[in-house]
Protein backbone atom coordinates (compact mmCIF):
# COMPACT_ATOMS: atom_id res chain seq x y z
CA UNK A 1 0.00 0.00 0.00
CA UNK A 2 3.06 2.31 0.70
CA UNK A 3 4.73 1.74 -2.24
CA UNK A 4 1.26 2.81 -4.16
CA UNK A 5 1.11 6.17 -1.92
CA UNK A 6 4.29 6.96 -2.57
CA UNK A 7 3.91 6.48 -6.09
CA UNK A 8 0.77 8.44 -6.49
CA UNK A 9 2.79 11.21 -4.86
CA UNK A 10 5.61 11.02 -7.19
CA UNK A 11 2.87 12.03 -9.86
CA UNK A 12 0.96 14.30 -8.09
CA UNK A 13 4.68 16.28 -7.68
CA UNK A 14 5.78 15.89 -11.02
CA UNK A 15 2.59 17.39 -12.51
CA UNK A 16 2.82 21.05 -14.07
CA UNK A 17 -0.37 22.66 -12.18
CA UNK A 18 0.86 23.93 -8.50
CA UNK A 19 -3.11 23.72 -7.07
CA UNK A 20 -3.81 21.38 -4.27
CA UNK A 21 -4.30 17.39 -4.56
CA UNK A 22 -5.19 14.73 -2.72
CA UNK A 23 -6.20 11.32 -2.92
CA UNK A 24 -6.94 8.26 -0.67
CA UNK A 25 -5.48 5.24 -0.10
CA UNK A 26 -9.29 3.24 -0.85
CA UNK A 27 -12.25 4.77 -2.41
CA UNK A 28 -14.62 1.71 -0.83
CA UNK A 29 -15.32 0.00 2.28
CA UNK A 30 -17.61 -3.13 2.43
CA UNK A 31 -19.23 -3.87 6.16
CA UNK A 32 -19.09 -7.22 7.04
CA UNK A 33 -19.44 -9.26 9.65
CA UNK A 34 -15.69 -8.95 9.96
CA UNK A 35 -15.71 -5.60 9.75
CA UNK A 36 -14.20 -3.54 12.88
CA UNK A 37 -13.43 -0.60 11.45
CA UNK A 38 -11.12 1.11 8.71
CA UNK A 39 -8.19 2.85 8.62
CA UNK A 40 -8.14 5.68 5.94
CA UNK A 41 -4.80 7.00 4.17
CA UNK A 42 -5.62 10.67 2.67
CA UNK A 43 -2.79 11.89 0.94
CA UNK A 44 -1.87 14.46 -1.22
CA UNK A 45 0.17 17.83 -2.48
CA UNK A 46 -0.11 21.39 -1.48
CA UNK A 47 1.75 24.82 -2.38
CA UNK A 48 3.55 25.84 0.75
CA UNK A 49 2.16 29.39 0.89
CA UNK A 50 -1.48 28.31 0.98
CA UNK A 51 -3.43 26.68 3.49
CA UNK A 52 -5.63 23.56 2.99
CA UNK A 53 -8.15 21.96 4.55
CA UNK A 54 -10.27 19.13 4.02
CA UNK A 55 -13.70 17.88 4.40
CA UNK A 56 -15.22 14.50 5.10
CA UNK A 57 -18.98 14.39 4.89
CA UNK A 58 -20.94 11.13 5.68
CA UNK A 59 -24.95 10.56 4.24
CA UNK A 60 -27.21 13.25 5.22
CA UNK A 61 -29.95 11.27 7.43
CA UNK A 62 -32.93 11.92 9.58
CA UNK A 63 -32.42 11.21 13.30
CA UNK A 64 -33.09 12.11 16.55
CA UNK A 65 -30.69 14.16 19.15
CA UNK A 66 -31.35 13.14 22.84
CA UNK A 67 -30.13 15.63 25.42
CA UNK A 68 -29.76 14.35 29.04
CA UNK A 69 -30.61 16.67 31.57
CA UNK A 70 -31.17 16.49 35.51
CA UNK A 71 -34.54 15.78 37.03
CA UNK A 72 -34.77 15.26 40.72
CA UNK A 73 -31.81 12.72 40.80
CA UNK A 74 -32.58 10.86 37.71
CA UNK A 75 -30.93 11.73 34.05
CA UNK A 76 -33.63 11.95 31.51
CA UNK A 77 -33.38 12.37 27.71
CA UNK A 78 -34.90 15.14 25.91
CA UNK A 79 -35.33 14.69 22.23
CA UNK A 80 -34.90 16.73 19.45
CA UNK A 81 -36.21 15.72 15.96
CA UNK A 82 -33.18 16.43 13.62
CA UNK A 83 -33.25 16.78 9.82
CA UNK A 84 -30.84 15.88 7.19
CA UNK A 85 -27.62 15.84 9.22
CA UNK A 86 -24.54 13.78 8.36
CA UNK A 87 -23.82 10.68 9.34
CA UNK A 88 -20.24 11.36 10.19
CA UNK A 89 -17.70 14.65 9.85
CA UNK A 90 -13.77 15.01 9.24
CA UNK A 91 -12.05 18.00 9.23
CA UNK A 92 -8.42 18.45 8.87
CA UNK A 93 -6.82 21.41 7.47
CA UNK A 94 -3.19 22.28 7.79
CA UNK A 95 -1.91 25.03 9.31
CA UNK A 96 -4.63 23.84 12.15
CA UNK A 97 -7.95 25.57 11.45
CA UNK A 98 -10.04 25.98 14.69
CA UNK A 99 -13.29 25.83 14.24
CA UNK A 100 -14.11 29.34 15.07
CA UNK A 101 -11.28 30.45 12.17
CA UNK A 102 -13.48 28.02 9.90
CA UNK A 103 -17.01 29.74 10.83
CA UNK A 104 -15.26 33.32 9.04
CA UNK A 105 -14.97 31.30 5.29
CA UNK A 106 -18.55 31.61 4.00
CA UNK A 107 -17.88 29.05 0.76
CA UNK A 108 -17.12 26.29 3.92
CA UNK A 109 -19.99 27.29 5.97
CA UNK A 110 -22.58 27.36 3.17
CA UNK A 111 -21.33 24.03 1.84
CA UNK A 112 -21.52 22.12 5.12
CA UNK A 113 -24.59 21.70 6.94
CA UNK A 114 -22.66 20.70 10.41
CA UNK A 115 -20.57 24.13 10.46
CA UNK A 116 -23.06 26.65 8.72
CA UNK A 117 -23.45 28.43 11.78
CA UNK A 118 -22.44 28.66 15.32
CA UNK A 119 -25.71 27.68 17.27
CA UNK A 120 -26.44 25.60 20.09
CA UNK A 121 -27.69 22.69 18.71
CA UNK A 122 -24.69 21.85 15.53
CA UNK A 123 -22.89 22.09 18.68
CA UNK A 124 -24.66 19.35 20.54
CA UNK A 125 -24.97 17.10 17.33
CA UNK A 126 -21.53 17.74 17.01
CA UNK A 127 -20.16 16.46 20.77
CA UNK A 128 -23.03 13.71 19.61
CA UNK A 129 -21.57 12.68 16.95
CA UNK A 130 -17.78 13.11 18.82
CA UNK A 131 -18.68 10.66 21.28
CA UNK A 132 -19.25 7.89 18.78
CA UNK A 133 -16.33 8.42 16.69
CA UNK A 134 -18.00 10.29 14.10
CA UNK A 135 -16.96 13.58 14.51
CA UNK A 136 -13.28 14.34 13.72
CA UNK A 137 -11.09 17.78 14.05
CA UNK A 138 -7.31 17.13 13.24
CA UNK A 139 -4.48 18.55 11.68
CA UNK A 140 -2.97 17.10 8.01
CA UNK A 141 0.74 16.00 8.76
CA UNK A 142 3.10 17.41 6.52
CA UNK A 143 5.88 16.05 4.95
CA UNK A 144 8.64 17.10 2.34
CA UNK A 145 7.30 20.36 2.58
CA UNK A 146 4.33 20.47 0.26
CA UNK A 147 3.47 16.73 0.69
CA UNK A 148 0.80 16.28 3.17
CA UNK A 149 -0.51 12.39 4.71
CA UNK A 150 -3.09 12.03 7.67
CA UNK A 151 -4.35 8.81 8.81
CA UNK A 152 -7.48 7.99 10.64
CA UNK A 153 -10.34 5.29 10.83
CA UNK A 154 -13.64 5.04 9.86
CA UNK A 155 -15.39 4.08 13.05
CA UNK A 156 -17.15 0.27 12.87
CA UNK A 157 -20.74 2.51 13.66
CA UNK A 158 -20.79 4.01 10.43
CA UNK A 159 -23.31 4.15 8.00
CA UNK A 160 -23.55 2.59 4.91
CA UNK A 161 -23.62 5.61 2.21
CA UNK A 162 -21.29 7.92 0.01
CA UNK A 163 -19.07 9.95 2.16
CA UNK A 164 -18.43 13.21 0.07
CA UNK A 165 -14.58 14.30 0.40
CA UNK A 166 -14.28 18.18 -0.28
CA UNK A 167 -10.86 19.99 -0.31
CA UNK A 168 -10.60 23.85 -0.03
CA UNK A 169 -7.15 25.26 -0.63
CA UNK A 170 -7.46 29.04 0.61
CA UNK A 171 -5.22 32.21 0.54
CA UNK A 172 -5.61 35.24 2.26
CA UNK A 173 -8.85 33.68 4.27
CA UNK A 174 -10.37 33.51 0.36
CA UNK A 175 -11.07 30.05 -1.23
CA UNK A 176 -8.90 29.50 -4.12
CA UNK A 177 -9.47 26.12 -5.25
CA UNK A 178 -12.15 23.46 -4.69
CA UNK A 179 -12.25 19.54 -5.26
CA UNK A 180 -14.44 16.54 -4.45
CA UNK A 181 -14.29 13.04 -4.12
CA UNK A 182 -16.32 10.51 -2.91
CA UNK A 183 -15.96 7.21 -0.59
CA UNK A 184 -18.53 4.76 -1.20
CA UNK A 185 -19.06 2.65 2.15
CA UNK A 186 -21.56 -0.42 1.63
CA UNK A 187 -22.90 -3.30 3.38
CA UNK A 188 -21.93 -6.60 1.83
CA UNK A 189 -22.55 -10.13 2.48
CA UNK A 190 -24.33 -11.64 5.46
CA UNK A 191 -24.38 -8.46 7.00
CA UNK A 192 -26.10 -6.72 4.45
CA UNK A 193 -28.47 -9.56 3.80
CA UNK A 194 -29.55 -9.93 7.26
CA UNK A 195 -30.46 -6.52 7.59
CA UNK A 196 -32.57 -6.46 4.56
CA UNK A 197 -34.34 -9.47 5.49
CA UNK A 198 -35.43 -7.84 8.93
CA UNK A 199 -36.62 -4.83 7.07
CA UNK A 200 -38.09 -6.20 3.76
CA UNK A 201 -38.97 -9.66 4.80
CA UNK A 202 -39.79 -9.46 8.42
CA UNK A 203 -41.56 -12.84 8.37
CA UNK A 204 -39.06 -15.13 7.15
CA UNK A 205 -36.71 -13.57 9.51
CA UNK A 206 -38.58 -14.80 12.04
CA UNK A 207 -38.86 -18.28 10.33
CA UNK A 208 -35.30 -18.31 10.43
CA UNK A 209 -34.12 -17.32 13.31
CA UNK A 210 -36.93 -19.43 15.08
CA UNK A 211 -36.27 -22.59 13.18
CA UNK A 212 -32.16 -21.99 13.85
CA UNK A 213 -32.60 -21.19 17.63
CA UNK A 214 -34.79 -24.29 17.79
CA UNK A 215 -32.09 -26.41 15.69
CA UNK A 216 -29.04 -25.32 17.93
CA UNK A 217 -31.37 -25.33 20.78
CA UNK A 218 -31.75 -28.72 20.72
CA UNK A 219 -28.08 -29.30 18.82
CA UNK A 220 -26.41 -28.25 21.83
CA UNK A 221 -28.64 -29.80 24.82
CA UNK A 222 -27.66 -32.94 22.78
CA UNK A 223 -23.76 -32.16 22.42
CA UNK A 224 -23.36 -31.02 26.28
CA UNK A 225 -26.27 -33.15 27.58
CA UNK A 226 -24.76 -35.08 30.71
CA UNK A 227 -23.69 -38.56 29.81
CA UNK B 1 -11.38 -10.83 18.33
CA UNK B 2 -14.23 -8.66 17.18
CA UNK B 3 -17.16 -9.02 15.41
CA UNK B 4 -19.38 -7.09 13.98
CA UNK B 5 -23.08 -7.02 14.82
CA UNK B 6 -25.15 -6.07 11.83
CA UNK B 7 -28.56 -4.90 13.46
CA UNK B 8 -26.82 -4.12 16.81
CA UNK B 9 -24.95 -2.11 14.28
CA UNK B 10 -21.54 -2.32 16.46
CA UNK B 11 -18.81 -4.62 16.64
CA UNK B 12 -18.20 -6.47 20.05
CA UNK B 13 -15.41 -8.93 21.64
CA UNK B 14 -16.56 -12.77 21.02
CA UNK B 15 -14.92 -13.54 23.56
CA UNK B 16 -16.67 -11.38 25.82
CA UNK B 17 -20.59 -12.18 24.18
CA UNK B 18 -19.67 -15.87 24.78
CA UNK B 19 -17.98 -15.36 28.16
CA UNK B 20 -21.86 -13.68 28.80
CA UNK B 21 -23.76 -16.26 27.44
CA UNK B 22 -21.78 -18.83 29.27
CA UNK B 23 -22.07 -17.34 32.47
CA UNK B 24 -26.18 -16.65 31.54
CA UNK B 25 -26.58 -20.06 30.70
CA UNK B 26 -24.57 -21.37 34.00
CA UNK B 27 -26.47 -19.32 36.06
CA UNK B 28 -29.51 -20.40 34.47
CA UNK B 29 -28.82 -24.20 34.67
CA UNK B 30 -27.48 -23.67 38.31
CA UNK B 31 -31.06 -21.98 39.52
CA UNK B 32 -33.24 -23.72 37.03
CA UNK B 33 -34.62 -20.03 35.49
CA UNK B 34 -35.12 -19.29 31.77
CA UNK B 35 -31.82 -16.35 32.35
CA UNK B 36 -34.00 -13.45 30.43
CA UNK B 37 -33.97 -11.36 32.99
CA UNK B 38 -30.19 -11.14 33.71
CA UNK B 39 -29.04 -11.53 29.89
CA UNK B 40 -31.09 -8.37 28.92
CA UNK B 41 -29.31 -6.29 31.49
CA UNK B 42 -26.39 -7.98 31.44
CA UNK B 43 -25.88 -6.84 27.66
CA UNK B 44 -27.43 -3.21 28.17
CA UNK B 45 -24.29 -2.97 30.22
CA UNK B 46 -21.58 -4.33 27.82
CA UNK B 47 -22.69 -1.69 25.28
CA UNK B 48 -25.73 -3.64 23.36
CA UNK B 49 -28.71 -0.93 22.55
CA UNK B 50 -31.10 -1.35 24.89
CA UNK B 51 -33.93 -2.27 22.06
CA UNK B 52 -31.47 -4.80 20.69
CA UNK B 53 -30.37 -6.16 23.90
CA UNK B 54 -34.07 -7.07 24.65
CA UNK B 55 -35.29 -8.20 20.86
CA UNK B 56 -32.18 -11.03 20.97
CA UNK B 57 -33.22 -11.81 24.58
CA UNK B 58 -36.35 -13.04 23.21
CA UNK B 59 -35.10 -15.41 21.40
CA UNK B 60 -32.80 -17.19 24.02
CA UNK B 61 -35.49 -17.00 25.83
CA UNK B 62 -37.94 -18.95 22.76
CA UNK B 63 -34.94 -21.32 22.27
CA UNK B 64 -34.30 -22.40 26.24
CA UNK B 65 -37.73 -23.04 26.87
CA UNK B 66 -38.66 -24.88 23.30
CA UNK B 67 -36.67 -27.84 24.09
CA UNK B 68 -37.95 -27.62 27.43
CA UNK B 69 -41.67 -27.75 26.33
CA UNK B 70 -40.76 -30.68 24.15
CA UNK B 71 -39.68 -32.91 26.57
CA UNK B 72 -42.56 -31.70 29.26
CA UNK B 73 -45.10 -32.65 26.08
CA UNK B 74 -43.66 -36.02 25.96
CA UNK B 75 -44.33 -36.59 29.45
CA UNK B 76 -47.56 -35.40 29.70
CA UNK B 77 -47.14 -32.20 31.88
CA UNK B 78 -48.64 -29.66 30.32
CA UNK B 79 -52.38 -27.96 31.10
CA UNK B 80 -53.43 -27.28 27.75
CA UNK B 81 -56.52 -25.37 29.16
CA UNK B 82 -54.72 -23.19 31.31
CA UNK B 83 -51.98 -22.61 29.47
CA UNK B 84 -53.97 -21.36 26.07
CA UNK B 85 -56.19 -18.86 28.62
CA UNK B 86 -52.84 -17.61 29.50
CA UNK B 87 -51.83 -17.32 26.05
CA UNK B 88 -54.91 -15.58 24.96
CA UNK B 89 -54.36 -12.80 27.72
CA UNK B 90 -50.49 -12.81 27.13
CA UNK B 91 -51.08 -12.07 23.50
CA UNK B 92 -52.69 -8.58 24.67
CA UNK B 93 -49.86 -8.14 26.87
CA UNK B 94 -46.85 -8.65 24.79
CA UNK B 95 -48.84 -6.47 22.17
CA UNK B 96 -49.13 -3.88 24.63
CA UNK B 97 -45.38 -4.04 26.01
CA UNK B 98 -43.86 -4.19 22.05
CA UNK B 99 -45.68 -1.14 21.70
CA UNK B 100 -44.46 0.70 24.95
CA UNK B 101 -41.13 -0.46 24.25
CA UNK B 102 -41.24 1.00 20.53
CA UNK B 103 -43.12 4.04 21.98
CA UNK B 104 -40.22 4.57 24.50
CA UNK B 105 -37.70 3.89 21.94
CA UNK B 106 -39.33 7.05 19.65
CA UNK B 107 -39.15 9.24 22.77
CA UNK B 108 -35.78 8.66 23.88
CA UNK B 109 -36.47 7.07 27.61
CA UNK B 110 -36.12 3.51 27.33
CA UNK B 111 -32.79 2.97 29.07
CA UNK B 112 -33.93 4.93 32.06
CA UNK B 113 -37.63 3.37 31.96
CA UNK B 114 -35.95 -0.22 31.49
CA UNK B 115 -33.11 0.07 33.86
CA UNK B 116 -35.53 1.08 36.55
CA UNK B 117 -37.69 -2.04 35.94
CA UNK B 118 -34.76 -4.61 35.78
CA UNK B 119 -33.84 -2.68 39.18
CA UNK B 120 -37.08 -3.32 40.47
CA UNK B 121 -37.42 -6.67 38.95
CA UNK B 122 -33.86 -8.06 40.47
CA UNK B 123 -34.23 -6.36 43.52
CA UNK B 124 -38.11 -7.75 44.47
CA UNK B 125 -36.75 -11.28 43.67
CA UNK B 126 -33.51 -10.69 45.25
CA UNK B 127 -35.07 -10.00 48.13
CA UNK B 128 -38.07 -12.63 47.65
CA UNK B 129 -35.45 -14.72 47.58
CA UNK B 130 -33.60 -14.40 50.46
CA UNK B 131 -36.42 -13.88 52.65
CA UNK B 132 -38.18 -17.30 51.70
CA UNK B 133 -34.32 -19.16 52.20
CA UNK B 134 -34.07 -16.83 55.95
CA UNK B 135 -37.54 -18.13 56.54
CA UNK B 136 -37.37 -21.84 56.21
CA UNK B 137 -34.09 -21.97 57.03
CA UNK B 138 -34.01 -19.32 60.64
CA UNK B 139 -37.79 -18.85 61.45
CA UNK B 140 -39.74 -21.96 60.96
CA UNK B 141 -36.98 -24.80 60.22
CA UNK B 142 -38.68 -28.13 60.04
CA UNK B 143 -42.11 -26.33 59.61
CA UNK B 144 -44.37 -27.36 56.85
CA UNK B 145 -46.51 -25.38 54.78
CA UNK B 146 -49.52 -25.30 52.95
CA UNK B 147 -48.61 -24.18 49.88
CA UNK B 148 -52.54 -23.88 48.23
CA UNK B 149 -54.55 -21.44 50.02
CA UNK B 150 -58.25 -19.84 49.23
CA UNK B 151 -57.88 -16.03 48.18
CA UNK B 152 -60.17 -13.58 46.87
CA UNK B 153 -58.81 -14.57 43.74
CA UNK B 154 -60.93 -17.94 44.22
CA UNK B 155 -64.16 -15.54 44.38
CA UNK B 156 -63.96 -13.85 41.10
CA UNK B 157 -66.38 -14.56 38.39
CA UNK B 158 -66.58 -16.50 35.01
CA UNK B 159 -65.55 -19.73 36.70
CA UNK B 160 -64.12 -22.60 34.16
CA UNK B 161 -63.07 -26.25 35.11
CA UNK B 162 -59.49 -26.77 34.43
CA UNK B 163 -59.32 -31.03 34.84
CA UNK B 164 -55.52 -31.35 34.37
CA UNK B 165 -54.70 -29.03 37.31
CA UNK B 166 -58.28 -30.10 38.82
CA UNK B 167 -59.06 -26.49 39.26
CA UNK B 168 -62.35 -24.38 39.26
CA UNK B 169 -61.22 -21.02 39.46
CA UNK B 170 -62.69 -17.98 37.13
CA UNK B 171 -60.96 -17.42 33.67
CA UNK B 172 -60.11 -13.73 34.47
CA UNK B 173 -57.22 -14.62 37.15
CA UNK B 174 -55.37 -16.86 34.67
CA UNK B 175 -55.87 -14.10 31.76
CA UNK B 176 -54.48 -11.64 33.94
CA UNK B 177 -51.83 -13.20 35.10
CA UNK B 178 -50.85 -14.15 31.28
CA UNK B 179 -51.67 -10.42 30.64
CA UNK B 180 -49.12 -9.51 33.12
CA UNK B 181 -46.29 -11.99 31.86
CA UNK B 182 -46.78 -11.15 28.30
CA UNK B 183 -46.45 -7.14 28.87
CA UNK B 184 -43.07 -8.08 30.42
CA UNK B 185 -42.12 -10.19 27.11
CA UNK B 186 -43.01 -7.77 25.08
CA UNK B 187 -41.58 -4.49 26.92
CA UNK B 188 -38.28 -6.24 28.59
CA UNK B 189 -37.58 -9.63 26.80
CA UNK B 190 -37.56 -11.52 29.96
CA UNK B 191 -39.60 -14.80 29.84
CA UNK B 192 -40.77 -14.16 33.36
CA UNK B 193 -40.83 -17.59 34.74
CA UNK B 194 -39.59 -16.62 37.80
CA UNK B 195 -43.13 -14.57 38.33
CA UNK B 196 -44.85 -16.78 36.84
CA UNK B 197 -44.47 -19.92 38.03
CA UNK B 198 -44.80 -18.28 42.08
CA UNK B 199 -48.17 -17.12 40.58
CA UNK B 200 -49.50 -20.47 39.06
CA UNK B 201 -49.04 -22.38 42.76
CA UNK B 202 -49.85 -19.57 45.13
CA UNK B 203 -52.28 -17.47 43.55
CA UNK B 204 -54.00 -20.06 41.09
CA UNK B 205 -53.31 -23.13 43.16
CA UNK B 206 -52.03 -25.33 40.68
CA UNK B 207 -50.48 -28.65 41.08
CA UNK B 208 -46.41 -28.30 41.25
CA UNK B 209 -46.36 -31.07 38.13
CA UNK B 210 -48.12 -29.32 35.91
CA UNK B 211 -46.99 -26.05 36.56
CA UNK B 212 -43.08 -26.37 35.40
CA UNK B 213 -44.47 -27.97 32.00
CA UNK B 214 -47.62 -25.56 31.45
CA UNK B 215 -45.58 -22.67 32.53
CA UNK B 216 -42.33 -23.38 29.75
CA UNK B 217 -45.81 -23.68 27.18
CA UNK B 218 -46.76 -20.17 27.92
CA UNK B 219 -43.56 -18.76 27.97
CA UNK B 220 -42.53 -20.54 24.57
CA UNK B 221 -45.52 -19.43 22.48
CA UNK B 222 -45.68 -15.69 24.68
CA UNK B 223 -41.84 -15.55 23.48
CA UNK B 224 -42.92 -16.33 19.77
CA UNK B 225 -44.91 -14.38 19.67
CA UNK B 226 -43.13 -11.18 21.27
CA UNK B 227 -40.16 -12.35 18.43
CA UNK B 228 -42.55 -11.78 15.53
CA UNK B 229 -43.73 -8.45 17.20
CA UNK B 230 -40.43 -7.79 17.93
CA UNK B 231 -39.17 -8.04 14.47
CA UNK B 232 -41.99 -6.60 12.54
CA UNK B 233 -42.35 -3.60 14.53
CA UNK B 234 -39.28 -2.91 16.14
CA UNK B 235 -36.61 -4.65 13.57
CA UNK B 236 -34.85 -4.98 17.12
CA UNK B 237 -33.83 -8.79 16.33
CA UNK B 238 -29.87 -9.13 16.02
CA UNK B 239 -29.42 -12.63 14.16
CA UNK B 240 -25.48 -13.13 15.31
CA UNK B 241 -26.18 -12.13 18.44
CA UNK B 242 -29.13 -14.46 19.49
CA UNK B 243 -27.52 -17.36 17.99
CA UNK B 244 -24.29 -16.67 19.69
CA UNK B 245 -26.04 -16.38 22.84
CA UNK B 246 -28.18 -19.35 22.15
CA UNK B 247 -24.85 -21.38 21.65
CA UNK B 248 -22.89 -19.97 24.28
CA UNK B 249 -25.57 -20.54 26.98
CA UNK B 250 -26.45 -23.64 26.19
CA UNK B 251 -22.65 -24.51 27.08
CA UNK B 252 -22.96 -22.85 30.13
CA UNK B 253 -26.12 -24.59 31.01
CA UNK B 254 -24.47 -27.82 30.48
CA UNK B 255 -21.56 -27.01 32.93
CA UNK B 256 -24.24 -26.09 35.52
CA UNK B 257 -26.15 -29.51 35.11
CA UNK B 258 -22.76 -31.27 36.41
CA UNK B 259 -22.14 -29.55 38.84
CA UNK B 260 -25.57 -28.52 40.78
CA UNK B 261 -25.46 -31.20 42.60
CA UNK B 262 -22.37 -31.25 44.07
CA UNK B 263 -24.15 -27.82 45.66
CA UNK B 264 -25.59 -26.89 48.78
CA UNK B 265 -29.19 -26.52 47.19
CA UNK B 266 -30.17 -23.69 49.97
CA UNK B 267 -26.28 -21.95 49.59
CA UNK B 268 -27.28 -21.67 45.89
CA UNK B 269 -30.61 -19.38 46.62
CA UNK B 270 -28.54 -17.08 48.77
CA UNK B 271 -25.24 -16.89 46.29
CA UNK B 272 -28.44 -16.31 43.40
CA UNK B 273 -30.06 -13.52 45.66
CA UNK B 274 -26.60 -12.03 46.22
CA UNK B 275 -26.12 -12.15 42.43
CA UNK B 276 -29.04 -10.69 41.19
CA UNK B 277 -28.23 -7.08 44.10
CA UNK B 278 -24.94 -7.41 42.39
CA UNK B 279 -26.43 -6.42 38.60
CA UNK B 280 -29.73 -4.15 40.28
CA UNK B 281 -26.39 -2.23 41.85
CA UNK B 282 -24.75 -1.34 38.92
CA UNK B 283 -27.59 -0.66 37.16
CA UNK B 284 -28.93 1.70 39.24
CA UNK B 285 -25.20 3.30 39.50
CA UNK B 286 -26.29 3.50 36.05
CA UNK B 287 -29.16 5.77 36.04
CA UNK B 288 -27.60 7.91 39.13
CA UNK B 289 -24.76 8.87 37.96
CA UNK B 290 -23.83 11.90 35.90
CA UNK B 291 -23.70 10.56 32.12
CA UNK B 292 -20.42 10.99 30.28
CA UNK B 293 -22.26 12.04 27.54
CA UNK B 294 -24.64 14.58 27.52
CA UNK B 295 -25.63 14.35 23.78
CA UNK B 296 -26.54 11.30 21.49
CA UNK B 297 -27.11 11.07 18.15
CA UNK B 298 -29.66 7.99 16.43
CA UNK B 299 -30.01 7.96 12.81
CA UNK B 300 -33.41 6.98 11.82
Amino acid sequence: MLKIILSTLLILLTSNSWSAKFSLDKFNIEINSNFLGEEIVLFGQKDEENDLIIIFEGTEKKGNLFTKSKKGLLWINEKQEIDKTPSFFGIFSNPKYSLNEIFLLPTLTSNHVLISNISERLYQIRTALKAKGLYFEDELQIIEKSLFIKKFKIPDNISAGDIKVSLYEIKNNEVINFSQKKLNIQKKGLTSKLEKMLKNQSFIYTIILVVFSIIFSLLSNWLFRKR
Amino acid sequence: MNFYLPIAEISINIYLLLSLGIGIGFISGLFGIGGGFISSPLLILVGIPPAVAVGSTTVQVFASTSTGVINHYQKKNIDYQMGITMIIGGVFGTLTGVLLLNNLKNIGAIDNYLSFIYVVLLLGTAIFILYETAKVNLFYKNRKFKLHQHSWIHGLPFKFKYRKSKLYISILAPLFIGFGIGLLTGFTGIGGGFILIPCMIYLLGMTTISVIGTSLFNITIISLISLFLQITINQNVDFILAILLIISSSFGAAIASRVVEKLDQENLKVMFGVLLIIIASFLLYDLFRTPNNLYRIDYA
